[in-house]
């Protein structure tokens, strides 16, 4: 089954007379374990497309398919509940609670999607460790590099082990070391947990982790091809 | 998940503190004014509820202590009437009123109070002092009983004087319990009180002591049959009519401070709450994109806000015994007694209030966009 499909999705941003067509019949599918780029300038509907496909947005027309069933139409609570345990979001910021530890965070995230409080426990001390963070997860954000906190962020991500990863610029506040090591954990971590991640981005750097590139602009896409792994990476 | 839903959600540390302080410093407002009226309720009913006396006899239209001192007198020739009606075993005048007393120091000028002077006979007539903290009971006409609060304002101890109508007196006895907050008791001989009021031959009530196995309504309905002008009531008729008074005066106060108590106290916390909503704007988009609805974590903030008010109310009960423990070591004239049941209910109702405070706020994480998390 197909974490994600798309179907010819039609999304209008703003109100009144500032109405601003931003998707215009969008369509695509994400096979599990893909890691897709989806690229484009400014104001191409990238963020859109994301908060479309995790939904945060709802679309005036078309149709959001997590694992084959609609992501909308069911109560709103019964939506969000299965868009918790289904997707995880990388933002370009960490956007970890200030408020809450690393492993706080990564455990709240755990608990929003549904896991029982072991469960979500097991799975946080295995990202942790395999994020290199587990010396630091007591310490709260502000006590973390942009780097190391956006490793964090990575790992609230994955924690309830999402069918689809989405991920706005998440290397965009990052110099190019640690974003490589966002990236390479981002890839690494959701291709062995089968999950499909797709990277709204301007970072070229992130091509050679990419398996697929998608060009959108104003709101339609382009282009849309495999990149293969091993000829990028070379 | 709540547990750190609600951490997450937790506002500055400084502000949550300062909201903390103004709550107890609220819920502090209204132990004080309750205890207060707890006190002085508590005061009039020792005197008036003593044991020994089993029936008030006042004058009609008198049915207790506070309008007794402006409102009608007994002949005292009614006594020995009324001490032939079967079933009584014992019956004594008392004469009350606020008379002014002063202190007669030996340096400093002399400091006066106007006290609730209890005439009664010496030296085991009835509704003498109810209890002693200091001293002994009157044993003769030039020597008084007087609340250790009313002693501590005119300066005096056992063994000083003290005058009232340009007689000396000596201050043998001091008493607790009786502290109307307004006023205080002072006990002398009946006669020292009629000479000094000039109410010789009257008295303001009569307290009577009923014989063993006697019915007390009977014999208040006897006292009433043979002195038409006069109203007799059980102990506890006239403790309840005291309260009565008491509470007539009281309330109304107590009322509006807590009304402005929790009034403030909810504001103060709905505007904690309203600045965590909006500062931590950023932080609830996240929330809610990662899929936590806005119930739960209207419920976040609203526990939050329970949280503070809940550990105002705790702080205010621990300054209300503080303060409570130092008024009785250095300001014995403000009597609080502080009741447990009276602490709890007014507790309820701050939390209750903060957690309202903060429904405003809450209403407000509707408007915010999910989406937010995008651009923060």
């Amino acid at each position: 089954m197909r974490p994600l499909v798309l179907d010819d999705i039609w999304k209008t941003r703003g109100s009144g007379g500032r109405e601003v067509q931003v998707l215009h019949g969008v369509s695509l599918a994400v096979e599990a374990g893909e890691f897709v780029l989806l690229e484009g300038p400014s104001g191409s509907g990238k963020t859109t497309l994301l908060a479309v496909a995790g939904g945060i947005l709802t679309p005036e027309s078309g149709q959001v398919l997590l694992d084959g069933r609609p992501l909308h139409g069911g109560t709103r609570a019964a939506d969000r509940s299965r868009r918790a345990g289904t997707v995880g979001f990388v933002f370009q910021r960490s956007n970890l609670l200030p408020q809450l530890s690393v492993e706080e965070n990564i455990l709240l995230m755990g608990r929003i999607a549904g896991l029982k409080a072991a469960a979500v426990r097991r799975e946080a001390e295995e990202l942790l460790r395999r994020l290199d963070l587990y010396g630091l997860r007591h310490r709260r954000p502000c006590e973390l590099s942009c780097g190391e906190e956006q490793r964090a962020a990575v790992a609230r991500a994955l924690v309830h082990r999402p069918r689809i990863v989405l991920a706005d610029e998440p290397t965009g506040n990052l110099d190019s070391q640690a974003g490589q090591a966002v990236a390479e954990s981002l890839a690494d971590i959701a291709r062995s947990r089968d999950s499909a991640v797709v990277v709204a981005t301007h970072d070229v750097r992130l091509a050679p982790f990419a398996s697929r590139r998608i060009k959108i602009e104003d709101g339609r896409i382009l282009a849309d091809g495999p990149t293969p792994l091993s000829q990028e990476r070379t | 998940m709540m547990g750190l839903l609600v951490r997450s959600l937790r506002g500055r540390r400084i502000r949550a503190w300062l909201a903390v302080a103004g709550v107890a410093t609220c819920m502090l407002l209204v132990v004080v004014i309750a205890s207060a009226y707890r006190s002085v309720r508590t005061a009039m009913a020792g005197y008036a509820g003593q044991a020994g006396i089993d029936l008030w006899v006042a004058p009609e239209g008198v049915d207790n202590m506070i309008r007794g001192s402006y409102t009608g007198f007994i002949p005292l020739v009614d006594l020995d009437p009324l001490r032939a009606i079967p079933g009584v075993a014992a019956a004594d005048p008392i004469l009350q009123g606020f008379l002014p007393v002063q202190s007669l120091a030996t340096s400093g000028p002399p400091k006066r109070l106007t006290l609730l002077t209890v005439g009664f006979r010496f030296p085991d007539g009835l509704g003498g002092p109810p209890s002693y903290v200091k001293g002994r009971p009157p044993q003769s006409f030039d020597e008084v009983v007087l609340d250790r609060a009313a002693a501590y304002r005119l300066g005096v101890g056992l063994g000083d004087a003290i005058d009232f109508f340009e007689c000396e007196f000596t201050v043998v006895g001091l008493t607790t319990g009786t502290n109307i907050m307004a006023t205080q008791f002072l006990f002398a001989e009946f006669d020292a009180v009629a000479g000094a009021g000039q109410r010789r031959g009257r008295a303001s009530f009569i307290v009577v002591r009923a014989a063993p196995g006697a019915d007390r309504d009977e014999i208040a309905r006897a006292i009433e049959t043979r002195f038409p002008g006069l109203r007799a009531f059980t102990r506890e008729e006239f403790t309840t009519a005291n309260d009565r008074e008491v509470a007539a005066g009281f309330i109304p106060i107590l009322a509006l401070v807590t009304i402005l108590g929790l009034g403030a106290a909810a504001l103060l916390v709905g505007l904690l709450i309203l600045s965590v909503v909006d500062e931590r704007r950023g932080d609830i988009a996240v929330l809610m994109a990662m899929g936590a609805g806005t119930p739960a974590i209207g419920w976040g903030v609203l526990a939050q806000a329970a949280s503070l008010s809940m550990r105002g109310a705790a702080l205010g009960i621990v300054l209300a015994y503080g303060l409570r423990a130092g008024l009785e070591s250095f300001m014995p004239m403000i009597p609080l007694r502080i009741s447990v049941l009276d602490v709890v209910l007014i507790a309820i109702l701050f939390i209750l209030t903060g957690a309202a405070g903060a429904l405003a706020p809450v209403v407000r994480l509707s408007a915010i966009d999910p989406l937010e998390a995008f651009r923060s």
